[in-house]
Protein backbone atom coordinates (compact mmCIF):
# COMPACT_ATOMS: atom_id res chain seq x y z
CA UNK A 1 0.00 0.00 0.00
CA UNK A 2 2.80 2.33 1.02
CA UNK A 3 5.02 1.45 -2.54
CA UNK A 4 1.88 1.99 -4.08
CA UNK A 5 1.54 5.59 -2.67
CA UNK A 6 5.25 6.30 -2.91
CA UNK A 7 5.35 4.90 -6.63
CA UNK A 8 1.69 7.33 -7.00
CA UNK A 9 3.70 10.26 -5.76
CA UNK A 10 6.82 9.37 -7.56
CA UNK A 11 4.94 9.29 -10.81
CA UNK A 12 3.42 12.36 -10.44
CA UNK A 13 6.08 14.38 -9.54
CA UNK A 14 8.56 12.75 -12.17
CA UNK A 15 8.38 15.65 -14.44
CA UNK A 16 8.71 18.57 -12.09
CA UNK A 17 12.05 17.10 -10.88
CA UNK A 18 13.41 17.42 -14.32
CA UNK A 19 12.32 20.38 -14.93
CA UNK A 20 15.25 22.87 -15.66
CA UNK A 21 14.04 26.75 -15.37
CA UNK A 22 15.96 28.49 -18.36
CA UNK A 23 18.31 31.38 -17.54
CA UNK A 24 16.40 33.90 -19.64
CA UNK A 25 19.17 37.03 -18.32
CA UNK A 26 18.17 35.58 -14.58
CA UNK A 27 21.55 35.49 -13.97
CA UNK A 28 22.74 38.85 -15.36
CA UNK A 29 20.49 40.57 -13.73
CA UNK A 30 21.42 39.10 -9.99
CA UNK A 31 24.70 40.27 -10.88
CA UNK A 32 24.05 43.74 -12.33
CA UNK A 33 22.05 43.74 -8.93
CA UNK A 34 24.86 43.26 -6.84
CA UNK A 35 27.09 45.46 -7.60
CA UNK A 36 25.98 48.24 -6.02
CA UNK A 37 24.79 46.22 -3.63
CA UNK A 38 28.40 44.92 -2.95
CA UNK A 39 29.35 48.26 -3.37
CA UNK A 40 26.99 49.68 -0.42
CA UNK A 41 28.51 47.34 1.69
CA UNK A 42 31.99 48.29 1.04
CA UNK A 43 31.43 51.57 1.66
CA UNK A 44 29.88 50.98 5.07
CA UNK A 45 32.09 48.94 6.66
CA UNK A 46 35.25 51.65 5.27
CA UNK A 47 33.25 54.35 6.66
CA UNK A 48 32.79 52.11 10.07
CA UNK A 49 36.13 51.39 10.09
CA UNK A 50 37.65 55.15 9.13
CA UNK A 51 35.32 56.86 12.08
CA UNK A 52 36.48 53.72 14.72
CA UNK A 53 40.13 54.82 13.33
CA UNK A 54 39.89 58.42 14.12
CA UNK A 55 37.91 57.80 17.61
CA UNK A 56 41.16 55.83 18.37
CA UNK A 57 43.50 58.00 17.39
CA UNK A 58 42.37 60.78 18.85
CA UNK A 59 41.97 59.23 22.41
CA UNK A 60 45.19 58.45 22.06
CA UNK A 61 46.64 61.47 21.26
CA UNK A 62 44.68 63.05 24.45
CA UNK A 63 45.37 60.12 26.93
CA UNK A 64 49.30 60.24 26.34
CA UNK A 65 49.11 64.22 26.04
CA UNK A 66 51.59 63.31 22.68
CA UNK A 67 49.99 66.46 21.01
CA UNK A 68 52.67 69.33 22.99
CA UNK A 69 55.61 66.50 21.77
CA UNK A 70 54.06 66.27 18.10
CA UNK A 71 54.39 69.52 17.70
CA UNK A 72 57.52 70.37 18.99
CA UNK A 73 58.95 67.32 17.08
CA UNK A 74 57.48 68.47 14.09
CA UNK A 75 58.99 72.30 14.39
CA UNK A 76 62.66 70.54 15.12
CA UNK A 77 61.78 68.00 12.02
CA UNK A 78 60.41 70.82 9.52
CA UNK A 79 63.68 73.37 10.39
CA UNK A 80 65.66 70.33 9.89
CA UNK A 81 64.32 69.62 6.68
CA UNK A 82 65.37 73.46 5.44
CA UNK A 83 68.38 73.44 6.56
CA UNK A 84 68.86 70.35 4.46
CA UNK A 85 67.52 71.26 1.80
CA UNK A 86 69.57 74.65 1.62
CA UNK A 87 72.88 72.91 2.08
CA UNK A 88 71.97 70.85 -0.86
CA UNK A 89 70.86 73.72 -2.63
CA UNK A 90 74.18 75.79 -2.31
CA UNK A 91 76.24 72.40 -3.44
CA UNK A 92 73.84 71.67 -6.27
CA UNK A 93 75.96 71.69 -9.49
CA UNK A 94 74.00 69.88 -12.68
CA UNK A 95 76.83 68.88 -14.25
CA UNK A 96 78.43 66.54 -11.60
CA UNK A 97 75.01 64.81 -12.04
CA UNK A 98 75.01 61.47 -13.32
CA UNK A 99 71.83 61.33 -15.82
CA UNK A 100 69.93 58.20 -14.56
CA UNK A 101 69.86 59.77 -11.06
CA UNK A 102 66.77 61.26 -13.10
CA UNK A 103 65.97 58.40 -15.66
CA UNK A 104 65.98 55.29 -13.78
CA UNK A 105 63.09 56.84 -11.39
CA UNK A 106 61.15 58.58 -14.30
CA UNK A 107 61.58 54.75 -16.26
CA UNK A 108 60.51 52.81 -13.36
CA UNK A 109 57.10 55.16 -12.56
CA UNK A 110 56.63 54.60 -16.01
CA UNK A 111 56.81 51.06 -15.91
CA UNK A 112 54.32 51.12 -12.31
CA UNK A 113 52.30 53.09 -13.61
CA UNK A 114 51.44 50.99 -17.21
CA UNK A 115 51.57 47.59 -15.12
CA UNK A 116 48.62 49.34 -12.80
CA UNK A 117 46.61 50.26 -15.47
CA UNK A 118 46.63 46.67 -17.14
CA UNK A 119 45.58 44.96 -13.71
CA UNK A 120 43.12 48.10 -13.76
CA UNK A 121 41.66 46.87 -17.32
CA UNK A 122 41.90 43.12 -16.98
CA UNK A 123 39.83 43.89 -13.67
CA UNK A 124 37.35 45.65 -14.74
CA UNK A 125 36.84 42.87 -17.83
CA UNK A 126 36.25 40.36 -14.57
CA UNK B 1 32.95 14.78 -4.95
CA UNK B 2 34.98 16.58 -7.55
CA UNK B 3 32.03 19.00 -8.10
CA UNK B 4 32.07 19.76 -4.70
CA UNK B 5 35.52 20.23 -4.65
CA UNK B 6 34.62 22.64 -7.46
CA UNK B 7 32.06 24.40 -5.23
CA UNK B 8 34.68 25.54 -2.70
CA UNK B 9 37.35 26.25 -5.48
CA UNK B 10 34.34 28.77 -6.91
CA UNK B 11 32.99 29.96 -3.49
CA UNK B 12 37.43 30.66 -2.42
CA UNK B 13 37.44 32.66 -5.02
CA UNK B 14 34.41 34.75 -4.38
CA UNK B 15 35.47 34.98 -0.74
CA UNK B 16 39.21 35.96 -1.08
CA UNK B 17 39.50 37.71 -4.25
CA UNK B 18 35.71 39.25 -4.49
CA UNK B 19 35.74 37.20 -8.36
CA UNK B 20 32.58 37.99 -9.45
CA UNK B 21 32.98 35.29 -12.18
CA UNK B 22 33.41 32.62 -10.34
CA UNK B 23 30.16 34.04 -8.20
CA UNK B 24 28.39 34.15 -11.93
CA UNK B 25 29.85 30.47 -12.15
CA UNK B 26 27.99 29.43 -9.27
CA UNK B 27 24.60 31.15 -10.23
CA UNK B 28 24.42 30.23 -13.25
CA UNK B 29 24.97 26.38 -12.07
CA UNK B 30 22.01 26.57 -9.08
CA UNK B 31 19.73 29.48 -10.57
CA UNK B 32 17.24 26.58 -11.82
CA UNK B 33 17.07 24.60 -8.64
CA UNK B 34 16.84 27.93 -6.34
CA UNK B 35 13.71 29.31 -8.75
CA UNK B 36 11.99 25.75 -9.10
CA UNK B 37 12.25 25.67 -5.27
CA UNK B 38 11.23 29.00 -4.84
CA UNK B 39 8.16 28.88 -7.53
CA UNK B 40 6.93 25.85 -5.68
CA UNK B 41 6.77 27.64 -2.76
CA UNK B 42 4.92 30.37 -3.96
CA UNK B 43 2.84 28.39 -5.75
CA UNK B 44 3.76 29.69 -9.37
CA UNK B 45 4.15 32.72 -9.19
CA UNK B 46 6.84 33.32 -11.41
CA UNK B 47 7.68 36.92 -10.54
CA UNK B 48 7.64 36.48 -6.91
CA UNK B 49 9.55 33.64 -7.44
CA UNK B 50 12.37 35.22 -9.16
CA UNK B 51 12.45 38.36 -7.17
CA UNK B 52 13.21 36.16 -4.33
CA UNK B 53 15.86 34.33 -5.78
CA UNK B 54 17.40 37.63 -6.72
CA UNK B 55 17.14 38.31 -3.19
CA UNK B 56 18.96 34.88 -2.32
CA UNK B 57 21.55 35.23 -4.34
CA UNK B 58 22.63 38.91 -3.24
CA UNK B 59 22.23 37.51 0.35
CA UNK B 60 24.52 34.44 -0.60
CA UNK B 61 27.21 36.77 -2.23
CA UNK B 62 27.29 39.95 0.58
CA UNK B 63 27.64 36.75 2.97
CA UNK B 64 30.11 34.10 1.09
CA UNK B 65 32.46 34.81 3.98
CA UNK B 66 30.73 33.11 6.48
CA UNK B 67 30.25 29.75 4.63
CA UNK B 68 32.24 27.27 6.34
CA UNK B 69 32.16 23.98 4.16
CA UNK B 70 29.90 22.35 6.83
CA UNK B 71 27.70 21.57 4.30
CA UNK B 72 27.60 21.50 0.51
CA UNK B 73 27.25 25.04 -1.14
CA UNK B 74 23.86 23.72 -2.69
CA UNK B 75 22.21 23.21 1.01
CA UNK B 76 23.65 26.33 2.40
CA UNK B 77 22.52 28.18 -0.80
CA UNK B 78 18.60 26.34 -0.32
CA UNK B 79 18.55 27.42 3.53
CA UNK B 80 18.75 31.32 2.41
CA UNK B 81 16.48 30.30 0.09
CA UNK B 82 13.97 28.96 3.11
CA UNK B 83 14.84 31.91 4.96
CA UNK B 84 14.38 34.20 2.32
CA UNK B 85 10.72 33.26 1.16
CA UNK B 86 10.14 32.38 4.98
CA UNK B 87 10.78 36.05 6.01
CA UNK B 88 8.95 37.49 2.78
CA UNK B 89 6.19 35.44 3.97
CA UNK B 90 6.01 36.85 7.43
CA UNK B 91 6.60 40.58 6.22
CA UNK B 92 3.49 39.76 3.90
CA UNK B 93 1.61 37.90 6.42
CA UNK B 94 0.93 35.72 3.46
CA UNK B 95 0.33 32.85 5.58
CA UNK B 96 -3.25 32.57 5.31
CA UNK B 97 -3.49 33.26 1.55
CA UNK B 98 -0.96 30.64 0.43
CA UNK B 99 -2.56 28.10 2.56
CA UNK B 100 -5.98 28.56 0.70
CA UNK B 101 -6.44 26.67 -2.54
CA UNK B 102 -8.44 28.91 -4.46
CA UNK B 103 -5.91 31.47 -4.24
CA UNK B 104 -2.87 28.64 -5.19
CA UNK B 105 -5.15 27.53 -7.89
CA UNK B 106 -5.00 31.48 -9.07
CA UNK B 107 -1.53 31.56 -8.71
CA UNK B 108 -1.19 28.67 -11.05
CA UNK B 109 -3.95 28.98 -13.75
CA UNK B 110 -2.24 32.66 -14.36
CA UNK B 111 1.14 32.73 -13.45
CA UNK B 112 3.36 30.16 -14.70
CA UNK B 113 3.17 26.68 -16.16
CA UNK B 114 6.62 25.77 -15.96
CA UNK B 115 6.17 23.19 -12.72
CA UNK B 116 3.01 22.42 -14.17
CA UNK B 117 -0.38 22.98 -12.90
CA UNK B 118 -1.91 20.28 -11.65
CA UNK B 119 1.44 20.12 -9.34
CA UNK B 120 0.80 23.43 -8.14
CA UNK B 121 -2.98 22.67 -7.36
CA UNK B 122 -1.86 19.37 -5.37
CA UNK B 123 1.46 21.57 -3.44
CA UNK B 124 -1.49 24.29 -2.79
CA UNK B 125 -3.31 21.29 -0.79
CA UNK B 126 -0.56 21.41 1.85
CA UNK B 127 0.50 23.81 4.75
CA UNK B 128 3.75 25.74 4.13
CA UNK B 129 5.77 23.15 6.01
CA UNK B 130 4.37 20.60 4.58
CA UNK B 131 4.73 21.79 1.34
CA UNK B 132 8.54 22.82 1.59
CA UNK B 133 9.36 19.22 3.06
CA UNK B 134 7.72 17.93 -0.23
CA UNK B 135 9.14 20.23 -2.54
CA UNK B 136 12.36 19.61 -1.25
CA UNK B 137 12.20 15.52 -1.47
CA UNK B 138 9.68 15.00 -4.14
CA UNK B 139 11.16 17.72 -6.75
CA UNK B 140 14.08 18.29 -5.93
CA UNK B 141 15.31 15.27 -4.61
CA UNK B 142 17.11 15.93 -0.67
CA UNK B 143 17.20 13.25 1.58
CA UNK B 144 15.55 14.17 4.95
CA UNK B 145 19.15 14.88 6.78
CA UNK B 146 19.27 17.72 4.01
CA UNK B 147 15.69 18.75 4.29
CA UNK B 148 16.10 19.28 8.22
CA UNK B 149 19.59 21.41 7.61
CA UNK B 150 17.80 23.41 4.54
CA UNK B 151 14.87 24.43 6.84
CA UNK B 152 16.30 24.17 10.39
CA UNK B 153 13.34 22.13 11.32
CA UNK B 154 14.18 18.64 13.58
CA UNK B 155 14.20 15.62 11.84
CA UNK B 156 11.44 13.81 13.24
CA UNK B 157 9.20 16.63 12.14
CA UNK B 158 10.41 16.61 8.69
CA UNK B 159 9.46 13.47 8.56
CA UNK B 160 6.21 13.93 10.13
CA UNK B 161 5.63 17.06 7.88
CA UNK B 162 6.35 14.35 5.12
CA UNK B 163 3.92 12.13 5.80
CA UNK B 164 1.44 14.02 6.49
CA UNK B 165 2.19 15.72 3.25
CA UNK B 166 1.95 12.80 1.22
CA UNK B 167 -1.00 11.40 2.46
CA UNK B 168 -2.77 14.43 1.57
CA UNK B 169 -1.43 14.33 -1.56
CA UNK B 170 -2.21 10.80 -2.13
CA UNK B 171 -6.37 11.60 -1.38
CA UNK B 172 -5.87 14.94 -4.13
CA UNK B 173 -5.00 12.44 -6.84
CA UNK B 174 -7.07 9.78 -6.34
CA UNK B 175 -9.80 12.34 -5.82
CA UNK B 176 -8.79 13.62 -9.18
CA UNK B 177 -8.43 10.16 -10.51
CA UNK B 178 -4.52 10.15 -10.87
CA UNK B 179 -4.63 6.54 -9.55
CA UNK B 180 -6.25 5.38 -12.62
CA UNK B 181 -3.89 6.95 -15.39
Amino acid sequence: MKEDKDELLKRFFSTANQTVIADEGFSDRVMEAIEPAADKRLRRISRIWTAVCWTAGIVILIYIDLISNIHESATHVFWNCIRWMTDIMQQFDPEHINPLVFTLPLVATMVVAIWCLAENKKLSEI
Amino acid sequence: MPELMNDIKLVTQVAVFGNKRAFDSLLRKYQSQVRRFLLSLTLGDRQLADDLAQETFIKAYANIGKFRGLSSFSTWLMRIAYNTHYDYRRSHHQTEDMDTPSVAARHADNDDCTLGMDILKALATLKPDERTCITLQLIDGQPIDKIAAITGIPQGTVKSHLHRGKEKLTTYLKDNGYERR
